[in-house]
């Protein structure tokens, strides 16, 4: 197979950081090349410099044999080489045709000015979506398209220049197991065609089931690049983290009590449908099921985001109702969103800050804040759930993604919860600190702390679970307690296979 | 496969949807406008009247058409009326000489290139917000007139106010009209067929993802600030050449109107989204209103209450429709 792209002891540096030190990538037509590494390991700045958004220190990229130079993304594009960014790049108040073929309309003369030529646009785009076997409107707003739509015309972008490599950073992000099915179809299709794919990738299941070969990088090194026949799971996992992950997902046994909460019949239009489940005191309740299936919109609902229609909610057997977040909070129920960035926290002030955020009126000393007991406070959960920072005063934007994640779980429980509902706890998060999260998580409950799981990946809710609830079309499709829960029973539910 | 087509009834929606846009609403307001305007006081519909409106529109629309493309990359300029005045009072010492308009007006419209391009400038080499660059600016711009100038110019000649009151098409459509329909319809195509219009939009919708695109973000801003100061120039021309007296205060406070006439034109003021047509019909509304009271009684003292009414309706209604623009659309990932 050609080679069409070669990285040679690539070394970037920032201002105190080493990003990339003597590192090395070879791409082939008509391969699925996938890069993994934890977050932090170098693999955006790789394709940074791929791409043309950064340059190198030293080192040397070949495309095609012949050794290139990129100032600006678009030589980059002009040498062929595209990238699908993890979120999309997409310009949301422009339609899908101005968005695919945004810097390089196609123009003709007009009365002597270079005029854009929609109706060959149209055209060529029309054709792109042939061969993708996407049916989408050329005159849509970006804004009003869904994650995986809005992911087509990232690729059908890609396309229309022509691209000979492209690169795909975490496109199963936010995809349903049916729009990834598609995806694959999609990127395996471009394949034939002899286009040179990266695959940036969290989940190795996918890397698996996709790629031809993977390359691990870790602290801006190269570590290893083995066809995928050659290597498993737990070989790239050590390639990864460097270690061995034996405490990939820890569960202390936990006494259980009472019942905390019961729902019965909740609906809502058009998301929830007689949505009954019960939890006790000390459970790590898990909630399963493919995106969209309801788990999300479940817990905001609980906790008043949005308005049921109907059903009833018991605490302790009293019967509530919850109209809003505050009357959650007062219910002891905290949400921690799997939207860290815009939900969660607010990434330009301290840690200190976002984990006093919800209770300064507790931390008051007459009319002005308690500086003391507010670093106090914070300190405690720096120390407790092992937030790697030089002090609670330094910016949460600074923070890794795990350690961000920390941040929102710390927040939370400083507000002495009953219930903690978490969405998504792990995603976005590196292989270590997941396994870290995951303590933090199971020393929660062993504290005595019922926990709301949803979680994507089933190795996560299995391991940590006491009892699993799966959903599907806003309804719950089944319960497995723990020992019980397999991977193929939860899919088989939430695929509703019988 | 995981098909992610818009039906056809999504489609007819969607068509429904973009013919309720902003310049839908806005056009029923202008025209229940003058029909009120029809009934209760026929004497607006004067020869006189109209002209004179048509004349501050015209300058009033040159102006917003700059301000429209600062607005959309996510700027703001609020020194535009510094700028008029500044290019009103330079045009009146080159005018003051006998040149013609053939001189001043470049000269004007020079002025208002390098003032704004200060501005440009400031705002993406320094990064200081845009807010602040111009309104540091429009005090420095106001400031410097009086200690060149003692109060106004006057006495100037004919050559000078020919554009106001000799240059007429057929005899009764002023030159200024003339202007502003030429500039709008060359910038309706310039925004739809030119490239550079398209980096634009993208800059003012997400500067991250315009940079990831190979544009150059600092330069795109600086153009659209270069473009709008000859527009400036334009419009300070024909303010100034109304009289045969320049004053150095002639255009301050103007700002207002122009940002108005954009932002109720529709134009999003956190950038991205907004035509010309949207402009075109805020500039004609902004016009029409304060001669409309006039005629009805009204003291024209409630002319900026009411304006400023309008303003504030217009935002609230793009608002509530943005609102429930969301809930309807909120995509289906699941099929």
């Amino acid at each position: 197979m050609d080679e069409v792209l070669r990285l040679d002891h690539i070394v970037k540096t920032f201002p105190g950081v080493l990003a990339l030190d003597d590192m090395n990538f070879d791409l082939r037509a008509g391969e699925i090349h996938a890069i993994c590494g934890e977050n932090g390991a170098g693999k955006s700045t790789l394709m940074k410099i791929v791409t043309g958004v950064y340059k190198p220190d030293s080192g040397e990229i070949c495309i095609d044999g012949q050794p290139v130079s990129f100032e600006s993304p678009n030589d980059a594009f002009a040498k062929g080489v595209a990238i699908i960014y993890q979120e999309t790049s997409l310009f949301e108040e422009m339609t899908i045709l101005e968005n695919i073929f945004l810097g390089h309309e196609i123009t003709r003369k007009k009365l002597g000015f270079r005029a854009i030529d929609y109706a060959a646009m149209r055209r060529e785009a029309q054709d792109i979506f042939g061969i993708m076997n996407v049916h989408l409107d050329l005159d849509e707003r970006a804004k009003n398209l869904g994650m995986a739509q809005k992911q087509m015309v990232e690729i059908a972008k890609a396309l229309s220049y022509k691209s000979k490599i492209l690169i795909l950073d975490e496109p199963t992000a936010s995809l349903t197991a049916r729009e990834v099915d598609a995806l694959f179809g999609i990127v395996r299709s471009l394949k034939e065609q002899g286009v040179a794919i990266a695959y940036i990738s969290h989940r190795l299941e996918e890397i698996f089931e996709l790629c031809d070969r993977v390359t691990v990088v870790r602290d801006g090194k190269f570590i290893s690049c083995h066809a995928v026949g050659e290597t498993n799971k737990d070989m790239l996992v050590a390639d990864m983290v460097g270690r061995s992950m034996d405490n990939y997902y820890p569960k202390a046994d936990v006494e259980i009590g009472g019942e905390l909460i019961r729902a019965e019949h909740l609906n809502q239009a058009g998301v929830l449908r007689d949505v009954s489940f019960r939890i006790n005191k000390g459970e790590i309740v898990g909630f399963a099921g493919l995106a969209g299936a309801g788990r999300t919109e479940l817990a905001q609902a609980l906790c008043g985001f949005t308005k049921l229609d109907s059903g009833d909610l018991y605490i302790e057997g009293n019967k509530v109702r919850i109209g809003s977040y505050r009357d959650a909070l007062d219910a002891g129920f905290v949400y921690v969103s799997e939207d860290r960035g815009k939900y969660g926290l607010v990434v330009e002030m301290s840690v200190k800050h976002n984990i006093t955020m919800p209770q300064l009126s507790k931390m008051k000393k007459g009319l002005f804040l308690d500086n003391g007991l507010e670093k106090r406070t914070a300190d405690r959960f720096v120390d407790e759930l092992g937030i790697k920072c030089p002090d609670c005063e330094f910016l949460t934007e600074n923070l890794s993604g795990g350690n961000q994640q920390k941040v929102s779980v710390s927040k939370a429980i400083a507000m002495d919860p009953k219930l903690l509902i978490l969405d998504e706890p792990t995603r976005g998060v590196d292989v270590g600190s997941k396994a870290e999260i995951h303590n933090i998580v199971s020393g929660l409950a062993k504290k005595g702390l019922t926990i709301f799981m949803i979680s994507s990946e089933m190795p996560e809710l299995i391991g940590m679970c006491d009892r699993i609830y799966i959903m599907k079309n806003g309804t719950i499709a089944g319960e497995l307690p723990r020992g019980e829960a397999t991977q193929e029973k939860i899919l088989k539910v939430a695929l509703d296979v019988a | 496969m995981g098909e992610t087509n818009l039906t056809r009834a999504d489609g007819r929606k969607a068509a429904f949807r973009k013919l309720l846009s902003t310049e839908f609403y806005l056009l029923l307001f202008l025209v229940a406008i003058l029909v009120v305007m029809r009934v209760a006081a026929p004497g607006f519909y004067s020869m006189n009247v109209i002209m004179t409106v048509l004349n501050y529109f015209s300058y009033l629309l040159i102006a917003a058409i700059g301000m429209n493309l600062i607005i959309l990359t996510s700027n703001i300029d609020v020194a535009a009326g510094a700028i008029i005045s500044v290019v009103a009072i330079v045009i009146a010492f080159v005018g003051k000489t006998g040149a013609p308009i053939g001189v001043f007006m470049p000269v004007g419209m020079l002025t208002g290139f390098l003032l704004s391009l200060i501005n440009g400038l400031f705002i993406t080499r320094l990064k200081i917000p845009a807010i602040v660059a111009t309104l540091a600016t429009t005090q420095l711009f106001i400031g410097f007139l009086p200690l060149v100038v003692e109060g106004s110019i006057y006495d100037l000649p004919a050559t000078f106010t020919w554009l106001s009151f000799k240059a007429k098409l057929f005899g009764f459509l002023p030159a200024s009209v003339i202007f502003a329909a030429v500039i709008t319809v060359g910038f309706m195509l310039f925004m739809r067929y030119s490239q550079f219009s398209k980096k634009i939009y993208a800059v003012g919708n997400n500067q991250h993802a315009a940079t990831l695109s190979g544009i150059n973000v600092n330069k795109v801003m600086v153009a659209a600030f270069m473009i709008a100061g000859p527009l400036y120039g334009i419009a300070g021309t024909i303010i100034a050449t109304a009289g045969q007296r320049v004053t150095t205060t002639m255009a301050n406070g103007f700002e207002f109107s122009i940002i108005a006439a954009v932002v109720l034109g529709g134009t999003s003021i956190s950038g991205g989204s907004g035509r010309i047509i949207g402009t075109v019909l805020g500039a004609l509304i902004l016009s029409i209103i304060s001669p409309a009271m006039n005629y009805i009684g009204l003291s024209s003292d409630w002319s900026d209450a009411v304006m400023g009414a309008i303003i504030l309706l217009a935002v609230i209604v793009s608002s509530v429709s943005q609102l429930t623009k969301k809930k309807g659309t909120i995509a289906e990932v699941t099929t």
